[in-house]
C-alpha cells in the first residue's frame, strides 16, 4: 500500500546507505543485532525527512477533496482502490481513509441512508456489532472480507466426489449438534474443511480425521468450551490416534497458514432477515435451506452474502406469506444488497430447490431431521418443499 | 456415535482399511511442513519498514523487508526461508506470560530483530486456543498502532510467532519517567492507543486485556497494541463471556460486579486508567488483593453507584452495597493532582472514558474528535490504518522532563538504550 512511498524516498535512503550496502553480510547481520550504535540519530532524521519531502502541505486539500471513489461502494473494490491509489498521486495511498469522515460522507451520497440505518439498527439488535457507532463500519467490513471466503472454483482432488464430501459434512452436522457448538462453528469449521480439502494433500482414509480437526479448530475459535482430543478420538472410533489427530492439526493450520477468519453466511442471514422484517417461520425455514448449501459442492464459489439472500429469498417464496406493503418495502431495501447479483442468487436457489426436495430421502439427512423438530417450526417437513419440480418453478 | 463414524469411514473411503494405513502412514512422513514464503506472510514488513528502528538501521536497504518490490530475490543466506526455525536466532529472553515465553531474536535472512513468542504446547489440546485466536485476529489487523506479525514457525512440537521487535513498553517507560509524562506525549500515546481501539472494534474484535505491559512503544515513540491472546472476535451472537479477563486494576466496574454482557466500553475503561496513570505516574486504582478492593477504590473517585444512578446494579452478582463504604463523587481534579495543572478539556476526556455505566462511556471513534485531540496538526485525523502518525509532519515526541537514568539532564529519546523489552 505504501509502496509508492518506498519508491519515492529510496534514492533519499541510498544516498547514505550505499557505503553499508557493500559490506559483507554478516557484518551487516552483527551490525544489525548489535546496541543501538552513534548513528542512530542520523537516521531517525532520515526517517522523518522522507514523508515530508514526499507530501509538501500544499496538497493535504487535494487529497481530501480526492477522497470520493467509485471503489469505495460497499467497499467491495478494495483491491481496486489500492491499484488506482498506486498508479494515482503518492499520498492519496497513504491517507484514503476507508472509514474516515470523507469515507462516510461519499458514502453517503451513493447507499441510500435508510439502508444504512436499518443496517445499524440490524446489527445493534442482533448483537453483532458492540456499539452502534461502530455498526455500519462492521456491515463494510463482513462485506469486504466475504469476498475472501469464496473459493474460486467448486472443483475436488480428483479422489473426492461430492458425495463422499457431503457424507462427511453431513457427519460434521451430527457431531456439531451432538456437542451442542455454536451455530457458526459449524460454518467455520465446513469452510476450514472446504479449504483445507484443496490445500493439503490427504488420503481418502485420513478424510474423517480432516473433517474433525476442522470442527475442533472451529471450536477452538468460536467456544468458550472445548472438547479434549481424547473425546473427539473417541467419537471416531479409535480409528485415528490422539497424535495422529494432533499432527493433522499441525498440517492444516500450515497448510491454511493460519488463516481462520471467516464471515458466516448465518449473520448476514440474520441480518437481511432483520432488515426484511421477516417472521420467525421464514427465517427458520431459511435456516434450513442454509445449512442444506453446505452438503452442495457448488456452493463453495458462492458468496457468504450470496447464498444467505438465496435462502432467504426462496424461504420467502415457499411460504407465501401474506404481502403488505411494509413488508414489502422492508424486503425490497433488504434485497438491494444484492444488486447486480440477481444470476448467482437465481444459480443457488436452484441448487437449494433441487437439494430441498430430495433431503428427506437421502442418506444425507441430518440436516433434514434436525430442523423437523417443533423448536424450529417443522420447517423441513414444510409441504412446499416436497416437489422439486415446483420448487424450482418458483425460482424462475 | 461410533456405528456412525464407522459408516462415515466406509462411505468416505471405500476402500480397504489395511491398505489405506500403509499408504497413509508414508504419505505422512513426505510431507513435512514446509512454509513457502508467501506475499501474505510478508505484508506487514511492508508497512513497518519506514519507522521501525531495526529497519532504518539495516543497511541492506529496502530489499531486504521489501521483498515483493524488490524484483530480484536476496541473495546473501541462500535457503533460509520464511517459516523456518533456524531463519531466526534467538538472543536473550524477555518475559514470559501463562502460555508463552517471549524472547528477542534476531532474523538470519534480513538481519532484523524480532520477538519471537514461543509457544508450549498441550498433548491434551494440541495449538493453545489462545494463540489460535491470537495469531487469526492478528493476520486481519492491518494497523500502524498494532503489533506486526511477521512470521509463524511450526515445528513438530513447539509453535513460535515471529514479532516485530520494539524497544520498550509503557510499564517500561512509565517506570522510566517517574512521577507523569510529559502531557504532549501523552497525547501522542492517548491518540494512538484510541485509535488501534477504534479500529480493532470496528473489526468486531474485543482485546480486553489493555494495560501498560502489553502497550509496546518504539524509539519514535510508537505505540501498538500487542497481547491478543485474551482477545475475541464478537461473531457469536448474545454469547457471555467468561468475567476472568482483564488485569484487575484495569478492570471496568461492571464486569468487577460480575457483569457478564460486555462490549466495546470494556477496552475504553481500560484505555481511560492508562490515560491517568500516564498523566499522574502511577496507577489509577491500584486495588490489592480481591475484586471487592477494587471495587472500593473505584468508588472512592466515582461514588457508590445506587439504582437510581445505575439501573440493574443492583441484579449484578457482586453488588453488595453493606461490604462498601459510602462515598460520594469526587471531582478527578482533586483526586488526581495533574488534571489540575492542564486544561479543563483533559479532564472531560477522562470523565468520559471512566464512567461507571458502560453504556454512557465514549466510545473510541468519538474520543478522537475529542476537542483535547484538536492542537494535534489536522492531518492527523485522516490518517490511513497502516501510517503512523509520525508521519505526519510536525508530529513528534517531547522529551521527558524527568529520567531516572539522567536526573537535572534532558536526554534525547533516541539516544535510548535499547530497553530489554520487545
Amino acid at each position: 500500500m505504501t509502496r509508492a512511498g518506498f519508491c519515492d524516498s529510496k534514492p533519499l535512503l541510498d544516498l547514505h546507505k550505499k557505503a553499508d550496502e557493500r559490506r559483507a553480510p554478516l557484518r551487516t547481520w552483527s551490525n544489525a543485532c548489535g546496541p543501538k550504535d552513534r548513528w542512530q540519530p542520523v537516521e531517525v532524521e532520515e526517517s522523518r525527512m522522507a514523508p515530508v519531502k514526499m507530501e509538501p502541505e500544499r496538497r493535504w486539500e487535494r487529497r481530501l477533496s480526492a477522497q470520493t471513489s467509485e471503489g469505495i461502494i460497499m467497499g467491495f473494490n478494495e483491491d481496486s482502490l489500492m491499484h488506482t491509489a498506486a498508479d494515482g498521486c503518492v499520498e492519496e495511498s497513504v491517507f484514503l481513509y476507508p472509514h474516515g469522515l470523507q469515507g462516510i460522507h461519499s458514502l453517503q451520497a451513493l447507499v441510500p441512508s435508510l439502508l444504512r440505518h436499518e443496517v445499524e439498527t440490524a446489527l445493534e439488535k442482533l448483537d453483532l456489532a458492540w456499539d452502534r457507532v461502530f455498526a455500519w463500519d462492521m456491515f463494510l467490513d463482513m462485506m469486504r472480507t466475504q469476498t475472501r471466503n469464496s473459493l474460486p472454483n467448486a472443483d475436488l482432488p480428483r479422489h473426492f466426489t461430492d458425495s463422499t464430501r457431503s457424507v462427511l459434512v453431513d457427519w460434521l452436522i451430527q457431531v456439531h449438534e451432538m456437542m451442542h457448538f455454536q451455530e457458526e462453528t459449524l460454518y467455520l469449521a465446513v469452510h476450514l474443511l472446504n479449504r483445507s480439502l484443496r490445500q493439503i494433500k490427504v488420503t481418502t482414509v485420513n478424510l474423517q480425521l480432516l473433517g474433525m480437526v476442522c470442527l475442533f479448530l472451529a471450536a477452538k475459535k468460536e467456544e468458550c468450551l472445548l472438547p479434549e482430543v481424547s473425546g473427539l478420538c473417541y467419537l471416531m472410533d479409535h480409528t485415528y490416534t490422539s497424535h495422529q489427530l494432533l499432527r493433522m492439526e499441525r498440517k492444516i493450520l500450515l497448510g491454511l497458514k493460519f488463516d481462520l477468519s471467516y464471515c458466516p453466511p448465518l449473520h448476514f442471514l440474520l441480518l437481511l432477515a432483520s432488515i426484511a422484517r421477516s417472521s420467525a417461520k421464514v427465517v427458520w425455514m431459511a435456516r434450513y435451506l442454509l445449512e442444506l448449501s453446505l452438503l452442495e459442492g457448488q456452493c463453495v464459489v458462492f458468496l457468504p452474502v450470496q447464498l444467505a439472500g438465496a435462502a432467504l429469498c426462496m424461504s420467502r417464496q415457499v411460504l407465501q406469506d401474506p404481502l403488505t406493503p411494509e413488508g414489502e418495502a422492508a424486503w425490497c431495501l433488504a434485497s438491494s444488497v444484492h444488486v447486480g447479483s440477481e444470476t448467482a442468487l437465481l444459480r443457488i436457489m436452484h441448487i437449494l430447490a433441487s437439494a430441498a426436495g430430495k433431503a428427506h430421502n437421502r442418506e444425507t439427512c441430518a440436516t433434514f431431521i434436525k430442523f423437523s423438530s417443533p423448536e424450529t417450526m417443522h420447517v423441513s417437513r414444510h409441504p412446499g418443499l416436497k416437489n422439486t419440480a415446483a420448487l424450482l418453478g418458483i425460482c424462475t | 456415535m461410533e456405528d456412525l463414524s464407522r459408516w462415515v469411514r466406509k462411505c468416505c473411503c471405500g476402500e480397504d482399511e489395511e491398505e489405506n494405513w500403509r499408504r497413509e502412514e508414508e504419505d505422512v512422513e513426505t510431507e513435512e511442513p514446509s512454509f513457502t514464503r508467501s506475499s501474505s506472510s510478508l505484508a506487514p514488513a511492508e508497512s513497518v519498514w519506514f519507522h521501525s528502528l531495526q529497519v532504518s538501521r539495516s543497511p541492506r536497504g529496502r530489499s531486504s523487508s521489501d521483498p515483493q518490490g524488490g524484483r530480484q530475490p536476496h541473495s546473501w543466506k541462500a535457503g533460509l526461508q520464511f517459516g523456518a526455525a533456524h531463519s531466526y536466532v534467538s538472543l536473550e529472553k524477555l518475559g514470559g506470560g501463562s502460555y508463552a515465553c517471549v524472547y528477542k531474536g534476531v532474523s538470519r535472512i534480513n538481519g532484523q530483530l524480532v520477538a519471537l513468542k514461543q509457544i508450549q504446547m498441550k498433548t491434551e489440546e494440541g495449538v493453545p486456543f489462545t494463540a489460535i485466536r491470537e495469531v487469526s485476529l492478528l493476520k486481519g489487523l492491518k494497523h500502524a498502532n498494532i503489533v506486526v506479525l511477521h512470521d509463524i514457525i511450526h515445528t513438530r512440537d513447539s509453535l513460535t510467532f515471529v514479532f516485530e521487535y520494539m524497544q520498550t513498553d509503557l510499564a517500561q517507560y512509565l517506570s522510566r519517567h517517574p512521577g507523569g509524562l510529559h502531557s504532549h506525549n501523552v497525547r501522542l500515546f492517548m491518540f494512538q492507543l484510541l485509535r488501534a481501539l477504534g479500529f480493532i472494534h470496528s473489526q468486531r474484535i474485543l482485546h480486553r486485556d489493555l494495560k501498560p505491559h502489553n502497550l509496546l512503544i518504539s524509539y519514535l515513540g510508537e505505540l501498538k497494541i500487542a497481547d491478543f491472546g485474551l482477545a475475541r472476535s464478537k461473531s457469536v451472537p448474545s454469547q457471555s463471556f467468561s468475567s476472568e479477563v482483564v488485569t484487575l486494576w484495569y478492570r471496568p466496574p461492571d464486569v468487577l460486579l460480575g457483569a457478564t454482557e460486555y462490549s466495546t466500553a470494556l477496552d475504553l475503561w481500560g484505555a481511560g486508567c492508562v490515560f491517568v496513570e500516564m498523566l499522574q505516574g502511577a496507577p489509577a486504582f491500584p486495588g490489592v488483593s480481591d475484586v471487592f478492593e477494587q471495587l472500593q477504590k473505584i468508588w472512592t473517585v466515582l461514588g457508590l453507584p445506587s439504582e437510581d444512578s445505575w439501573p440493574g446494579v443492583s441484579q449484578l452478582p457482586n453488588y453488595k452495597p453493606e461490604r462498601f463504604l459510602h462515598s460520594q463523587p469526587k471531582p478527578f481534579r482533586s483526586v488526581w493532582k495533574r488534571l489540575d495543572q492542564l486544561p479543563y478539556k483533559t479532564e472531560d476526556l477522562v470523565r468520559g472514558m471512566l464512567k461507571l455505566l458502560p453504556a454512557d462511556r465514549i466510545s473510541a471513534q468519538d474520543s478522537l474528535q475529542h476537542p483535547y485531540f484538536s492542537t494535534l496538526p489536522p492531518p492527523i485525523m485522516h490518517l490511513r490504518d497502516t501510517v503512523s502518525i509520525f508521519k505526519v509532519p510536525g508530529v513528534r515526541l517531547e522529551t521527558e522532563v524527568r529520567d531516572v537514568f539522567n536526573p537535572g539532564q534532558r536526554v534525547k529519546l533516541s539516544l535510548l538504550p535499547a530497553a530489554k523489552f520487545w
